[in-house]
């Protein structure tokens, strides 16, 4: 008989905490939309929230999971060792924001509602600048697959999900890895860099016409 | 130019090459490769004394921060061989 895989082994894992990953996401995104209710229902017309829920899929989490080897393969020798409970991301909200003032009201909403939760911002770049407010935990609907939520300034998030078509999940296989290539770091940096100027500009103009024009 | 980027330019001027999907820089002709962990986590000194050391008798050099056994050292010589 063929022997099962660590691949093999972690699909049918997959399968079995397909239901819970969709409660989780589930209660994820009602749970934050109606934290968010007032403070969405008060932006005004310029700005904006945008949650958007994923739950990962099966060979996307294998992946992830492989990509945390240095190898990038699993040791079929050691398949005990690998269990997608592991990961942090089963269940993902980002919550898009724009601009920084009401990134900051969302984060602190966020955070507080979420607060046991682990915190894991991302930074990027040396030296290292942060990008993003990122946590994960567990929902009271299941114990084994952990969520992790995000809270983006908006064109980061927009800029990442490009960023995830063409490098991370990109059609030609020669692309994948590339977003973790040096050169490649240091040019998406400068983007992120020059996205945090804009939105400082913007805000500095909002702030200029409010002045001029309280009303 | 940071560090990390110095370092890539170190190996690839030594005649390694990167592997988009193992994320490893490999050289055949000298049948050794550094994960992108490692040649984070050392220095541009410490990879060059290593890249200047002779190839291996037998066999592929891996140079990773974790262990890994030799079932994976075994198929990733495999892939790198192609």
């Amino acid at each position: 008989m063929t022997q099962r895989t660590v691949d093999d082994r972690l699909r049918e894992e997959y399968f079995l905490l397909s239901p819970d990953i969709k409660r989780v996401l589930h209660q994820l995104q009602t749970d934050v939309g109606y934290s968010l209710l007032q403070l969405t229902l008060d932006l005004k017309h310029h700005e904006r929230i945008q949650i958007e829920a994923r739950a990962k899929e099966c060979d996307s989490a294998i992946d992830a999971l492989r990509r945390r080897e240095e190898p990038r393969q699993f040791d079929e020798d050691a398949a005990e060792r690998y269990t997608l409970t592991s990961l942090p991301d089963l269940a993902a909200l980002r919550v898009l924001v724009f601009p920084k003032p009401r990134l900051k009201a969302v984060h602190a909403i966020v955070r507080c509602k979420y607060a046991d939760w682990t915190a894991d911002p991302v930074n990027t770049g040396t030296p290292s600048k942060w990008r993003a407010w990122k946590y994960h935990g567990y929902c009271s609907t299941s114990s084994r697959v952990r969520a992790e939520i995000q809270v983006v300034p908006m064109l980061t998030g927009l800029f990442w999900q490009v960023e995830h078509d063409a490098f991370y999940k990109p059609r030609d296989p020669i692309l994948r890895g590339a977003v973790n290539k040096p050169n490649v770091r240091e040019c998406a940096d400068a983007v992120y860099d020059a996205f945090e100027a804009l939105e400082g500009v913007l805000e500095q103009e909002l702030r200029r016409n409010a002045e001029r024009d309280p009303g | 130019m940071t560090e990390l980027t110095e370092k890539e330019v170190l190996l690839e001027n030594s005649g390694y090459r990167y592997h988009f999907d193992r994320m490893i820089y490999f050289n055949r002709a000298a049948r050794r490769a550094f994960s992108l962990e490692f040649v984070e986590d050392h220095s541009s000194q410490e990879i060059q004394n290593l890249v200047n050391e002779l190839p291996a008798a037998n066999g592929w050099i891996f140079h990773f921060n974790a262990s890994t056994s030799d079932r994976v050292k075994r198929e990733l010589a495999e892939t790198l061989s192609e």
